[in-house]
């Protein structure tokens, strides 16, 4: 199908359902064709699309001009991402009017490589939310198809998935849609021997958000989280918890992921402090493929602990088919304990929070973005009168932040949670049959004696998608942290994860993760393309 | 984009321009018209009042001595700007006097989106700093957020070194020369830490509305804590103030002085009764920007403190700012009051790690401390007075080119004059004093009547060296030296002072006898000055009576009139005592 084509019924879809409010804000479909069009006449019809060519990946296409492998194709990109041809709000009041003077490294690529980028999607404010129902501009919903009330699109970035679940940004079978997200790095997680005559170059773990693959999957896309060295998060995701939070993309199939991966997103950005420098990727990368168990027989995990009593048993039963369907391939399936698990949601919790708190300190209307008439309050605080026109999310999670880092509380909870995030990253590299070449140069380094596992695969949520009336009527705004139980974990050790649909009964499909060891997302590529093969959802 | 300055873009590295600076104090003067904002004479005339407000002040206080029945400890918390071309986290430079709003990245307007990256370049100068002043260098340093609200600081937290810190535990050493209360083995005082931090930006208040200035916003910084020292006077503390100074600026680490805002101080200070041993409760006081007012601001708070304790209270721990208008330190806020700043390891930026060898070569490459500088310039090589070398030390608030300029001209001159040099130090004409006192009297004083900063002197070392050679080699007078050096200074003045002293005729003349009395005879018996010579002449004459000593005296009184008009006549060339003889010569032969 022509590029042009595929936009209008993109742009259709996006007209369709627009009730389910995933967009913010539009691009013009004249200034959107007129894009498109440029990339058409680069490309040249009659040339093989290229997505015949996904055996190539890393080849540049040798079609006609095209830019990238996404030339021509529509992106959207999810509010909290920096824009300077759409405003960026974060889908928060403060933000309402505001458009960022520059593009998020990630927007400037995208763009480099022809993409067109069609509008910025609807999300929880300042990304805090299970089901995107905290946004300025109203809560996202997910479409009933299925004759059943309307579900939760999931959250953060419901807006984003919504996008790709319907198709607003779909060309056949060759779409995605960003979405950003959360990462946490301890501090101590550097690593000295890149250090520059004077300083260090950070290097940080990155994050992948953990909500986002809950809400991914009830579409039926792909999502992927990836470690940090491969794409900058630079000038882009607007903070609200600095390194909870990285870029994160989802897709509708593994050819397009796999083309975004290698040739647009990936680099090292020397904008992002937190981007991996090119030698420590280098050398992450030298030692990982020495001792991979590539193309042999793979061990599998299945964390224990993710087995919980609140599992739901259509979640349980798609969990077993999909280790099932591994062992089938002769794969040895194994059980691994992660014995801190249980910790990582309220760790999170105190965490993010925290950042959160201080990330939004910026947030005073003085430069830019709403300010309130009055300045400050009767009893002279400053700014407060603007920043209570944050969401209640917002605030509860401001208000929690400033409190567990204040002098009387920060030992008791902010440190702790520092100290449980370590042992539970511990956990993992317990579990991986690679050490975390990040943090050391000896290959036996963490494994807990056994020969440990290549990936780990869970389930990414307790159950389907709520219902929102369900959700609504929730007492407490706590029950929906609980829905990130089984993302956390991963997110907090810094982990590369992939999530992705496996087909359970007629219609649905349950959402599964599978984990790696930091920098390893080869091997998770493997494994995820083996599941997909075997359990995917099959698009039309 | 708009924010970013053309200059943060293009420069790669630019100092810091010093010359034709703008005031930057943030007090509270009236709103400035637009223009005269621009062009910063309304920023001058603010300064002006300010410094003769603190003037008379001065003056009222001048000899305050504290209460002899307490002691006083003070500590101080330094913050100085590191000399460094950009800010501490972003590529916009940084400026003293660029029109407000025009060196901002969008990190330091915190831009959504934003991040912070390390300039490296600013661990050089803050690691001369640390070393300078023998702290321990830690390995791993941090940084961590420090949060308050204040329009002045766009994130709502600064970015600062809480839980480790770049340095710990050094010291600086007071000597004879630096207060009186030293002994010749000098006092320690300890310091505690110096840490990076980010500068905040200023503000601009006015009665009905704020205005700020995010320029400074996110400049490199050091804070330098000092540990709590006995004061035996305000002076003390002013001097420790000045060392830590002009030691920061000998190695270049700072070279923005304390009156463009490059230093700030806040300053802990407690009393207790003479013999008590526990330190007495403190109060902190806040930003202060000038030597003066640290001093000011101590006087007022000892005073403060020791009235409370002679009724019978007790001080309160307290965090107190320098009331300006009023001379006295005033309540900001209680201890209850205090604000949590709730430091958070900052999750964007990586540790400083320092590896090893990094301190040793920094160390190595430090420019002489101004000890060491001082004991050089009073010793054998240059034979300066203590107070003419810390007067060429703390030019300008401790302009570093000015000690190179002074020893390149004494090794000119002292190679010029070879044998001549020799002869004149066993005469105690040591050319290093010569020159110093030309430096300081000559040069500086016409530097200062032109208005002129050091940086602005258009004398090269070159040309200072050949007129002061010209000089002591009898070429000309010294009252033709210093117009020449008034000539120098004129505008668009560019020839040498070879060519000057050629084509004006400045050498001292041969002159014979009888050619210069041949000028002295003129002179004495002129009459186109008004008849002054005429009537000064008659009353000589009318002298020729008196005898004695009180005759004589009132002669000479009146001949070195005519001894003046020849010298002028003669514009200097004949040595002053030549002169005399004749003029006594000829007023003998026609009285």
């Amino acid at each position: 199908m022509a590029l042009l084509e595929i936009a209008k019924k993109s742009l259709l879809t996006a007209e369709k359902y627009s009730a389910l409010n995933s967009l913010i804000s539009v691009q013009s479909q004249l200034g959107l064709f007129s894009q498109i069009q440029a990339s058409q006449e680069r490309i040249h019809a009659g040339n093989l699309p290229y997505f015949l060519l996904t055996t190539a990946l890393c080849q540049p296409s040798d079609t006609g001009e095209s830019k990238s492998p996404i030339d021509g194709h529509l992106i959207a990109v999810k509010d909290n991402i920096c824009t300077i041809d759409f405003p960026t709000t974060c889908a928060s009041k403060l933000l309402e009017q505001y458009t960022s003077p520059f593009d998020a490294t990630i927007v400037r690529k995208v763009k480099d490589a022809g993409a067109v980028i069609m509008g910025k999607t609807n999300m929880d404010e300042f990304g805090m939310g299970s089901h995107s129902m905290y946004s300025h501009f109203g809560p996202v919903m997910q479409s009933a198809n299925d004759g059943q009330p309307a579900r939760s699109a999931g959250g953060s970035s419901g807006g984003s998935a919504v996008a790709v679940a319907t198709g607003m940004c779909y060309a056949s079978s060759l779409e995605c849609c960003w979405g950003v997200t959360l990462s946490f790095t301890p501090v101590e997680l550097w690593e000295p021997t890149l250090v520059a005559q004077f300083a260090s170059q950070p290097l940080i773990v990155e994050l992948l958000d953990s909500n986002l693959r809950m809400e991914c999957c009830p579409g039926g896309g792909w999502l992927l989280m990836q470690t940090h060295w491969t794409q900058s998060e630079y000038l882009g995701e607007i903070s609200q918890a600095s390194k909870s939070y990285m870029v994160s993309y989802g897709f509708r199939t593994f050819h397009l992921t796999g083309l975004m991966f290698t040739d647009t997103i990936n680099g090292h950005d020397d904008d992002d402090p937190t981007s991996i420098t090119p030698q420590a990727r280098e050398r992450i990368q030298d030692r990982l493929s020495r001792s991979r168990r590539k193309g042999r027989r793979l061990v599998i995990g299945y964390p224990e602990e993710f087995n919980l009593v609140e599992l739901d048993d259509s979640v349980r039963n798609a969990w077993e088919n999909t280790l099932s369907h591994l062992s089938l391939q002769s794969h040895r399936i194994v059980a691994v304990s992660l014995p801190h698990t249980k910790h990582a949601l309220s760790a999170y919790y105190v965490l993010a929070p925290a950042e959160a708190s201080s990330n939004l300190a910026k947030y005073d209307g003085v430069r830019y973005g709403y300010r309130d008439p009055d300045d400050r309050s009767e009893d002279g605080l400053l700014f407060s009168p603007t920043r209570a026109n944050f969401g209640a999310e917002v605030r509860r999670r401001i208000i929690a932040g400033a409190y567990s880092l204040s002098s009387e509380a920060i030992n008791n909870y902010f440190l702790k949670a520092q100290s449980a995030r370590r042992v539970i990253q511990h956990d993992f590299s317990n579990a991986f049959a690679q050490p975390n070449y990040l943090v050391t140069d000896n290959p036996e380094e963490g494994r807990g004696g056994g020969e440990g596992v290549d990936v780990l695969i869970a389930p990414t949520s307790l159950s389907k998608a709520p219902f929102l009336e369900d959700v609504k009527m929730q007492k407490s705004p706590l029950d929906s942290y609980v829905n990130d139980v089984l993302t956390v974990p991963a997110s907090l050790a810094g982990i590369p994860a992939i999530c992705l649909p496996v087909v359970h009964g007629e219609k649905g499909s349950v959402g599964m993760q599978v984990m790696a060891q930091y920098g390893d997302e080869e091997m998770m590529w493997e494994v995820a393309k083996i599941i997909e093969d075997g359990l995917g959802s099959k698009l039309e | 984009m708009a924010y970013i300055c053309q200059s943060c873009l293009r420069l790669p590295r630019c100092s810091i321009p010093l010359r034709g600076l703008t005031t930057t104090t943030s007090t509270t003067p009236p709103p400035p018209p637009p223009a005269d904002f621009e062009t910063g004479s309304f920023r001058k005339d603010l300064k002006k009042r300010i410094k003769s407000e603190h003037r008379s002040r001065q003056s009222q206080r001048r000899g305050a001595t504290f209460p002899p029945a307490y002691t006083v400890t003070c500590g101080l918390e330094i913050h100085a700007q590191l000399n460094c071309a950009r800010k501490l986290f972003s590529s916009s430079s940084t400026s003293i006097s660029a029109p407000p709003n025009t060196h901002i990245a969008p990190f330091d307007a915190a831009l959504p989106g934003a991040q912070p990256r390390l300039n490296k370049s600013v661990l050089l100068p803050a690691l001369r700093a640390a070393i300078a002043l023998r702290c321990r260098v830690n390995e791993v340093s941090r940084f961590d957020r420090k949060h308050y609200f204040y329009w002045d600081q766009p994130s709502g937290y600064q970015i600062t070194q809480f839980y480790s810190a770049l340095a710990n535990d050094g010291y600086v050493v007071l000597y004879p020369h630096d207060t009186p209360h030293a002994s010749s083995e000098g006092v320690r005082v300890p310091i505690r830490q110096v840490q990076l931090e980010q500068d905040t930006g200023k503000t601009i208040a006015s009665a009905n509305v704020s205005l700020v200035d995010l320029n400074r916003v996110g400049a490199g910084l050091v804070e330098i804590i000092t540990a709590p020292f006995d004061v035996p006077s305000v002076e003390f503390a002013s001097a420790v103030m000045k060392k830590l100074q002009a030691t920061l600026r000998a190695v270049g680490a700072c070279v923005v002085g304390m009156e463009w805002g490059g230093l700030r101080a806040d300053v802990n200070v407690s009393v207790r009764p003479k013999g008590v041993q526990a330190l007495g409760r403190r109060c902190e006081i806040k930003n202060l920007s000038s030597l003066k007012l640290v001093e000011e601001a101590i006087t007022a708070e000892v005073e403060r403190q020791v009235q409370i304790l002679e009724n019978g209270g007790a001080v309160e721990g307290e965090t107190r700012g320098w009331d300006i208008e009023r001379g006295t330190t005033k309540r900001l806020r209680g201890k209850e009051g205090e604000v949590d700043y709730r430091y958070m390891p900052d999750p964007d930026l990586g540790p400083v790690i320092v590896v090893p060898g990094v301190v040793e070569s920094v160390r190595e490459g430090l420019p002489p401390l101004p000890d060491e500088i001082l004991e050089k310039l009073t010793g054998t090589e240059y034979h300066l007075s203590v107070k003419d070398a810390q007067t060429l030390m703390m030019w300008d608030e401790g302009e570093v080119g000015v000690i190179s300029y002074y020893k390149d001209v004494v090794g000119k001159v002292t190679t010029a004059l070879g044998a001549l040099a020799v002869a004149n130090q066993k005469k105690g004409k040591e050319v290093g004093k010569t020159v110093g006192n030309w430096l300081i009297h000559e040069l500086g004083g016409t530097l200062t009547t032109h208005s002129l900063p050091w940086s602005l002197n258009p004398l090269t070392a070159t040309t200072l060296s050949s007129l002061i050679i010209h000089l002591l080699t009898n070429n000309i007078t010294s009252s033709t030296a210093k117009s020449l050096l008034s000539t120098l200074f004129s505008p668009g003045e560019t020839r040498t002072v070879e060519q000057i002293i050629e084509q004006e005729d400045l050498a001292i003349k041969p002159l014979s006898e009888a050619e210069l009395e041949e000028v002295v005879r003129r002179v004495v018996t002129s009459d186109d000055d008004s008849g002054r010579s005429v009537s000064v002449l008659a009353r000589i004459r009318g002298l020729r009576d008196e005898d004695g000593e009180r005759g004589e005296k009132k002669r000479k009184g009146l001949a070195s009139f005519f001894v003046g008009k020849v010298m002028k006549e003669l514009e200097g060339r004949v040595r002053a005592e030549k002169v005399e003889g004749a003029v006594e010569k000829i007023l003998r032969e026609i009285v």
